[in-house]
Order: C-alpha cells, then sequence, then structure tokens
C-alpha cells in the first residue's frame, strides 16, 4: 500500500509543478521542433523518401530533446534540496523511481505527440506509416529511454559537469534501444512491409524489462551513494 | 534514560580528505545539543551521518539503539531533518508540499496532520499560496512543519537560523524550545548561540572535523561560547 502511495505522491507532485512550471515539456517539445525543422531543410520531402528520413530524425529529435528534458527535470529536483528531501524519508525507492519514471514518461510521450503532429504536416504522413506498429515502436522506445534516463539524471546530478555528464553516460548504454528503436521504425515505414519488424519489437520489450527492473532495483543505491 | 544517537568513532571521507574523524557522540532521549564550529568543522557532514543521508567511512551509528545503516526505513521514519535547503517545492503550495511529505513518510489522517502543521507554523492563511511566493522566514517555518509533520523523535537541524531576521529566530527559537519540552530530542548546527543556548543541554565543538570539546550549554554564556570558538579556530585551544 505505501509502495503505491509513494509513487503515486512522487507522480502527482512532478505531474503538479511542472504543469505550473512549464519548463520540462517546454524544453522538450522546443528541442524537438527545432530537431525536426532542421531535418524539413536538410532533406526535402518531396526529393527524399519519407522512409528514409522520418525515422532518424524523429528518433534524433525524441533522444536529444528527452536527454534536455531529464536534465532539466533532475536540476529542478537537486534544487532546493528535492532529492534530499526524498532520501531522508523512509519511502521505498523503487516506489521513488517509478514515480519518476512515469513522470518522466508521461513528459516524454507529451512532448512526443506535440513533435510528431509537426512531423506529419511536414513530412506528410499518413495512415499508411502511422500505424499501430509505428506507435508500438515510439512506445517502447521511449519506455527504455526513460528507464535509463531517470537513473542517470539523478547520477548525473552528482558530478561536476552535471548535464554534459548526461548524455555521455546514457547514450552508449542506450545504444541498443536506440538500434532497435530507429530499425523498427524504418521498418514499419518501408513501401515493402514491415518485414523483420518481430524481432526488432522483441529486443525493445527485452532491453525494456531489463533497464526498468534494473533501475528498480539500483535507483535507491544511486540516490545515496 | 535511552540514548537515540551512539557515534563511535565516527568518520567520513570525501576523496582525499576527512570531513570528520573519529568523532564520539551521544544524544540522550529528550536531550538537546548543539553542534558549534567554524564554517567546514564537519558539522554538517556529521549531521548528514546522523540523517543516514551519507553513509560513515568508518566507525559504527547506531540510532534508537539500532545500526544506522541496517534498519533505515524505521530510522528514517522517526527522524526529522531540517537542511541548508528547505526541501519545499517552490511551484507548490504550503499545503500541497506538507501532502507530499506526509505521503513519503505515510502519515496517517494525513489531512488533519497537515492542517494542524501549518496552523503551528502560523501559514494556514497562505496555506493555498505557493512557495515561491514566501520570505524566507516563512519558508524556514513550513520546513520545519514538513520536518516535524511525521512526529520525528529526533530533530536534526543545520544552520536553521541562517538568513532569518531577528522576530523570525525568536519564534523558531521558542518553537524549538517547545519540541524539546515535548520529549523530542534535538541536535542543532549552528552558528548563532544565542538562540540555543536557553534551551540545549550541552555544547560539543568541532573543529576540522574532530570534537574538542564537550560541555553543557549553560557552562559560558553566548560571548564566552564565541570567544572559546575563537581560540579554537585560531588553534589556541
Amino acid at each position: 500500500m505505501s509502495f503505491w502511495r509513494v509513487a503515486h505522491a512522487v507522480l502527482r507532485k512532478d505531474l503538479s509543478a511542472e504543469w505550473r512550471r512549464k519548463e520540462v515539456l517546454t524544453s522538450i517539445v522546443m528541442f524537438g521542433l527545432l530537431t525536426v525543422v532542421t531535418f524539413v531543410f536538410a532533406f526535402d520531402p518531396s526529393r527524399h523518401a519519407r522512409e528514409d528520413v522520418v525515422p532518424g530524425c524523429l528518433w534524433t529529435a525524441y533522444l536529444f530533446a528527452g536527454m534536455l528534458g531529464l536534465s532539466r527535470s533532475a536540476a529542478k529536483d537537486s534544487q532546493d534540496g528535492g532529492m534530499q528531501a526524498l532520501l531522508v524519508s523512509p519511502a521505498d525507492r523503487g516506489a521513488i523511481y517509478l514515480g519518476k519514471l512515469l513522470s518522466h514518461a508521461i513528459f516524454m510521450v507529451v512532448g512526443e505527440v506535440i513533435v510528431l503532429l509537426f512531423a506529419v504536416l511536414w513530412f506528410d504522413l499518413g495512415s499508411r506509416q502511422l500505424t499501430p506498429a509505428f506507435f508500438a515502436f515510439i512506445v517502447l522506445g521511449t519506455l527504455g529511454f526513460v528507464a535509463v534516463g531517470t537513473v542517470f539524471a539523478a547520477v548525473s546530478q552528482k558530478t561536476r559537469l552535471k548535464e554534459v555528464m548526461l548524455p555521455l553516460l546514457l547514450l552508449p548504454v542506450l545504444s541498443p534501444i536506440v538500434m532497435a528503436a530507429v530499425e523498427g521504425t524504418a521498418l514499419v515505414m518501408s513501401p515493402e512491409g514491415p518485414r523483420g519488424m518481430k524481432s526488432w519489437l522483441q529486443i525493445l520489450v527485452a532491453f525494456d524489462i531489463v533497464f526498468t527492473t534494473l533501475g528498480f532495483l539500483v535507483y535507491g543505491y544511486v540516490l545515496e551513494e | 534514560m535511552t540514548a537515540v544517537v551512539v557515534a563511535r568513532a565516527l568518520s567520513r571521507r570525501f576523496g582525499r580528505s576527512w570531513a570528520l574523524t573519529d568523532v564520539d557522540l551521544e544524544v540522550a532521549e529528550g536531550e538537546a545539543v548543539a553542534l558549534v564550529g567554524a564554517n567546514g568543522a564537519g558539522k554538517s557532514t556529521l549531521l548528514s551521518l546522523l540523517a543516514t543521508i551519507r553513509r560513515p567511512s568508518r566507525g559504527e551509528l547506531r540510532l534508537f539503539e539500532q545500526p544506522a545503516h541496517k534498519a533505515q526505513e524505521k530510522i528514517r521514519a522517526r527522524l526529522g531533518f531540517v537542511g541548508h535547503a528547505t526541501f519545499l517545492d517552490d511551484a507548490l503550495t504550503a499545503r500541497e508540499n506538507l501532502r507530499f511529505h506526509a505521503a513519503l513518510f505515510c502519515v496517517a489522517d494525513s489531512a488533519r496532520k497537515v492542517d494542524a502543521a501549518l496552523a503551528a507554523a502560523g501559514l494556514g492563511g497562505r496555506a493555498h499560496d505557493r512557495v515561491e511566493g514566501y520570505s524566507r522566514g516563512m519558508r524556514q517555518r513550513l520546513s520545519l512543519a514538513r520536518a516535524l509533520l511525521h512526529d520525528p523523535q529526533l530533530l536534526l537541524l543545520d544552520e536553521p537560523f541562517s538568513g532569518l531576521d531577528p522576530r523570525a529566530c525568536v519564534w523558531l527559537a521558542e518553537r524549538l524550545r517547545a519540541e524539546k519540552a515535548k520529549g523530542r530530542s534535538l541536535v542543532v548546527a549552528t552558528h548563532q548561540f544565542e538562540h540555543v543556548l536557553p534551551w540545549c543541554d550541552r555544547v560539543v565543538v568541532l573543529h576540522m572535523g574532530a570534537v574538542v570539546e564537550v560541555a553543557a550549554a549553560r557552562s559560558r554564556d553566548a560571548g564566552g561560547w564565541a570567544l572559546r570558538l575563537a581560540a579554537v579556530a585560531e588553534g589556541r585551544a
């Protein structure tokens, strides 16, 4: 009971604070849109095949915008001893992790939907590309990203380099997730059909389970030491 | 009387430097202890070890007669900590902040206790205002209300008077005296002796991470303690 109460309290507090500040979501949306616009100018959609450009464009936007968002969120937690407040409490560290993971996932998904709406407009994407499988890759890729990102965002705040340290720590660990998400999204959008998509989906699910479990187990240690 | 804190040869290292070396400390139930010393003497490090935020590099720490790092959840439920930072989220209202902390400590009947805590802190009328609009004194009162919300047995305070105006200092000192009178144990790190000497039982003087003196608080007045600290800082003691 107390586990869910703590997870719910952390989630609710993060969402309430973000609803008023709009710092994390603004960072994610602005950086994401900037990346998509850059891709639109670099790869003219009328002269390049969408399936070649869009998966890379979307995941570049999501990953880097997401890292910015995670950094903002972790920096806010460090201000005024927000993280220490969690540390001095007897709350289950796994419950704190779950609350943080869910709040980060919600920020990411909301930011991703807004960026996707613009990408749909600018790249002229239709129902042939935006299939349930497409959204499955986005959701699973995002879950893997926030599962690892929530832990490393907390770690990076304990280092001298803070925001600079987050991508250095995160990107190497995320590489299997990024690879599976980009490849899978490209296959879903491919005119030849989504052959081989299932294996990328399985890889994503497997890494999501591994990373979420590891995050759940190590978050307390990471916060304390 | 039961000892709520028993520290033996407590030491903490950051990298190559020792912030705390072989500190022995006992705090009895209902006792108030002031930690004094110059900046960098090790007061905050000692408090962070007592609050179980950090682990000692060496030595033994028992809180409420249990090893500090074995029964952490139970121990933390009996600790209240007011640190340098307020531990409050500026974007939330006072009530939302306290309700969040009530959830972290699984406080039963939290709505009623939050209202009571806000009233006791004199913030009942501003409960729905965001903390970002609060003065330093109001934040500190709310921070104390947060630390007391779960009715801790041991209250740890790190420089609670810093940045407060004289009126706020008097209010806080009176509030801490009242908490001691209720039987709570207090450990207060401070430079402002005048606010703690009237109700503290003992003063522990720290210098460069080591305890150099433990004496009854009333063995000197505030001026006497200030002179003593200056002598310690200059290496004349």
